[in-house]
């Protein structure tokens, strides 16, 4: 994919150029959105915001990193929705069976009930520590630990300096490793280094 | 910056712990990397925690991937082409221009202050001297007022002096003093024949310094009076009206001579007048000469005093009011910065709204 040429011609008013564009990153800025909002409709608003927000944006797009620039939008989308959601609380009533649907294509031919519902308890358990960080530290946690983003890109997505994505991913990091200590049992082997053994 | 002062003021703990996290996402430097694998080789505590962060890491990059519950692709139809943002595009230029006029405005201020306000600062020089002239006008208010009580005292004396001269020495030329009194504010001396003056100075040694003490009887601000003998008559101790007073009055003559002779018309017609004898004077208990003291003494004030009747009070040494002094150059182009600054600051700011 040309991505350059897409954004040129996304630039001169061809939408379905911006399209192939949103095709190819549309899974990567929604995990983003899930991981940082914590359930699938919010995720979902978030994303379509961001998209719709690169599309008006986008001659302000001078050239570099396409997706950090989007992933920058998508991450300012989120910070949005909490506040948002901070001024008019909501409950998610379908988050359980949303989940075990979504989670449904984890489950391997190979892995027993047993270790399937482990597997999805253990990412139950990550999501909901997730969840308890401050919406910074999230953010900075989910970009840096599942995302894989180094501290430059976090600090160009999020707008803050090196020193503060460091403060924030140590934070987090200690806080997520403190709420998970209590659940450590429930780490299955194949989650385990293969050193520890 | 922000990060540097952050460092210094966050506890060892917690630096060694983003030490360590940054360790493990491979974001240390080289030299940096180096130091903490051997402070790991030092530490097995150390090392356990660092595979302890791993493992955690390694588990947060495993968590399944969410399935996209649709897709997020525009409707043609419902959306024109990019808008075109003329403050987005000129975004980066602004931010310059933001940074240029704050700098240039920090020199243009360091410029003026450097300067001692320069020709800026002299319209505020405008204001303290005014102040200072209405200051300068009270003191000498304030000195017009203090003369004119003793003047008010001594011309009740003066008025007795004269009462009591005409009455008693007439033919010694009294009235002449009396009327030089009268005639002439200004400090007379009523300096004796040559010889008398010798006497006077003579007994000046020995007599006390009870002139002095007359001094402080008139109520004079220290101005370079020069007293005539007839002043010190004003002892109230009663010394001898012969000797002790005459020198006691060319004590007062010497040293209030020294201190500053003030012309007046008096003392420069005083040699073609006829002198007055101590004595009388004396047994006037003096009188005589305190109004001209007096009067005297009032002169250097009334001198002001009398620029104080003549006209203004700025006329004496008090400064003009300055006209309103215009802004310098180096102002204006401070008020041209400082709003230009406003200006692109609030572009800038709306612009990364947008953004």
């Amino acid at each position: 994919m040309d991505e350059a040429g897409l954004i040129r011609d996304a630039q001169k008013g061809d939408v379905t150029a911006y399209n192939r564009l949103v095709l190819h990153f549309q899974e990567q800025v929604y995990n983003v959105a899930y991981r940082i909002m914590g359930e699938p409709q919010s995720a979902e608003d978030a994303a379509q915001e961001a998209f719709i927000s690169a599309y008006k944006a986008l001659n302000s797009f001078r050239g570099g990193n396409f997706k950090a620039w989007l992933l920058r939008i998508v991450t300012n989308a989120c910070y949005d929705e909490l506040r948002r959601r901070k001024r008019r609380p909501q409950s998610s009533l379908d988050e359980m069976t949303d989940d075990n649907e979504s989670l449904a294509f984890l489950r391997s031919p190979d892995e027993g009930p047993e270790g399937a519902q482990q597997r999805m308890e253990l990412v139950r358990a990550v999501e909901d520590c997730l969840q308890s960080l401050p919406d910074d530290q999230r953010v900075t946690a989910v970009l840096c630990d599942i995302e894989g983003y180094d501290y430059n890109e976090i600090a160009g997505i999020t707008s803050v300096s090196l020193g503060t994505v460091k403060s924030r991913m140590n934070r987090a990091r200690r806080k997520l490793r403190d709420c998970l200590q209590g659940i450590r049992e429930l780490l299955p082997m194949a989650y385990r280094l293969e050193g520890e053994t | 910056m922000i990060d540097f002062l952050r460092d210094l003021t966050k506890p060892a703990e917690e630096k060694r712990q983003e030490q360590m996290t940054a360790y493990v996402d491979g974001e240390l430097s080289r030299r940096e990397r180096q130091r903490f694998e051997q402070l790991m080789a030092d530490d097995p505590g150390l090392q356990a925690e660092v595979a302890e962060l791993r493992q955690f890491k390694q588990n947060l990059r495993q968590l399944p991937r969410r399935r996209v519950p649709r897709n997020f692709t525009l409707d043609p139809a419902l959306y024109q082409a990019p808008q075109r943002r003329p403050l987005a595009q000129l975004y980066p230029a602004m931010r310059v221009a933001t940074a240029l006029t704050a700098v240039f405005l920090i020199i243009a201020v360091a410029a003026d202050l450097l300067t001692l306000g320069g020709a800026g600062g002299a319209a505020f020089s405008a204001a303290p001297v005014a102040m200072e002239s209405e200051a300068v006008e009270e003191s000498a208010a304030d000195a017009i007022a203090e003369a004119e009580a003793p003047a008010a005292a001594a011309e009740m004396v003066a008025e007795e002096a004269m009462t009591q001269d005409s009455t008693e020495s007439a033919n010694q030329g009294e009235e002449a003093p009396a009327e030089e009194a009268e005639a002439a504010p200004q400090m007379e001396v009523a300096a004796e024949p040559e010889t008398a003056v010798t006497e006077i100075e003579e007994e000046t040694a020995t007599a006390p310094q009870e002139p002095l003490a007359a001094a402080p009887v008139l109520p004079v601000k220290p101005t370079p009076i020069v007293i005539g003998p007839e002043t010190n008559t004003q002892t109230e101790e009663g010394a001898p009206l012969d000797d002790g007073a005459s020198g006691a009055t060319t004590e007062a003559d010497l040293s209030q001579t020294a201190v500053a002779p003030t012309p007046s018309p008096a003392a420069t017609k005083t040699p073609d007048t006829p002198r007055v004898q101590p004595t009388p004077t004396l047994d006037d208990r003096g009188v005589g000469p305190q109004p001209e003291a007096t009067e005297i003494t009032a002169a250097p004030v009334a001198t002001i005093g009398v620029a104080q009747d003549d006209g203004t009070k700025s006329a004496v040494s008090l400064p003009q009011p300055q006209a309103p002094i215009p802004i310098s150059t180096l102002r204006v182009i401070q008020i041209v910065l400082a709003v230009l600054l406003v200006v692109l600051g609030t572009a800038v700011w709306f612009t990364r709204r947008q953004l």
